[in-house]
């Protein structure tokens, strides 16, 4: 599978400096001055280069800026170009939820549950995927911004108190192989590794618990999701509202109604199980299925 | 929205980003960037 080939690509390009595992150091090389689309912690050892949200909270939380051009304008940029295909494909704490559900989906007792939440999750009228917009505007924009000490210095909030990707992918590792590290393990630790606890748990009974509800990146993402290079296209006289698109989203999207939600992570599933040809995906606007002459190219009967 | 409105806001808002990208690199910020990225963040392991 081709996107499962570049999330594990993504994940191991962008963790590749392996001595950083053995010796419970982090890299230091100038590519930490760039950041990579996914969520990937700058303090986990293997990491060469930055997480946009740890670099926002960075330079809001110094006292020299009160704003960041550089990560909000590679952030953008990479939104417009890519939107949330950047959280089905190139984000590498989005595969560490996914091998955490399809570990579950394997202990029989949880399959119930996860059927039931799916459908839970599609029913509610207010649903909690707007949790994820108050995280970033309340942990990664307004704390490192406003609460800050004597010397004008903020918090990287988000960072500090939730995120759930460092705990796992930065603490983890380093506690593990540098002793001193351990020795300074506080409350904090104990507060972030129940989150993450949590966040895992999550992911058992909830296809990617954390991009849907808590993720501050996504979220930002997904606002580009309708004028994104990358996109979902929508052949409606192709289209006869069979529900096959909406009943394989595990992002609980209805393809069909709206192809570029901001919720949709671009994974392909309703792609694959349209069988009338009237969803596609890809980087331009100007390639249509109507070039097909408009009469639809049918792969299967309609259920 | 049309394609080619879409195509128009898209354009303008990458030239905005790429002006974003070299203003904040004008003024620094990839220096605050490094220097939190290549020191490690005890809030991000949890320990600080």
């Amino acid at each position: 599978m081709i996107r499962r080939a570049v999330q594990w690509l993504t994940l191991l390009g962008c963790n590749a400096w392996w001595p950083g595992f053995i010796e419970g150091r982090i890299y230091g090389g100038k590519l930490k001055s760039v950041c990579v689309p996914g969520l990937n912690c700058y303090s986990c050892p293997g990491a060469v280069a930055s997480c946009p949200l740890g670099s926002l909270q960075a330079v809001l939380g110094s006292w020299r800026y009160s704003f960041s051009f550089y990560v909000v304008g590679l952030m953008m940029a990479f939104g417009l170009l890519f939107g949330r295909f950047i959280c089905g494909f190139l984000c590498p704490f989005g595969l560490l939820q996914e091998l955490a559900h399809k570990l579950s989906s394997r202990l029989s007792f949880l399959r119930g549950k996860q059927a039931k939440q799916a459908n839970q999750t599609k029913n509610l009228r207010w649903r909690p995927i707007y949790v994820k917009y108050i995280l970033g505007v309340v942990f990664v924009v307004a704390l490192p911004l406003l609460a800050t000490n004597s010397m004008g210095l903020g918090d990287p909030a988000f960072c500090k108190y939730i995120c759930p990707a460092g705990t796992l992918t930065a603490g983890a590792p380093l506690l593990a192989a540098n002793p001193s590290l351990r020795d300074a393990v506080g409350w904090l630790f104990v507060l972030k590794a129940g989150i993450a606890v949590a966040t895992l748990a999550g992911c058992l009974a909830i296809y990617r618990f954390f991009c849907k509800y808590l993720c501050p990146l996504g979220a930002f993402y997904g606002l580009f999701n309708k004028v994104a290079v990358y996109r979902l296209r929508l052949e409606e006289g192709n289209c006869v509202h069979c529900g096959a698109c909406s009943r394989v989203c595990k992002m609980a999207v209805d393809p069909s109604r709206t192809p570029n939600s901001p919720e949709c992570i671009r994974c392909g599933d309703c792609v694959r199980a349209c069988r009338f040809s009237a969803l596609s995906a890809g980087f331009s606007d100007w390639r249509r299925t109507s070039e097909n002459g408009g009469s639809g190219v049918l792969r299967g009967k309609a259920p | 929205m049309t394609p080619r409105s879409r195509r128009r806001l898209r354009i303008a808002l990458f030239i905005v980003a790429v002006a974003f990208i070299l203003l904040g690199w004008y003024r620094g910020e990839t220096r605050t960037v490094f220097v939190r990225a290549a020191n490690l963040c005890l809030e991000c392991v949890g320990i600080g």
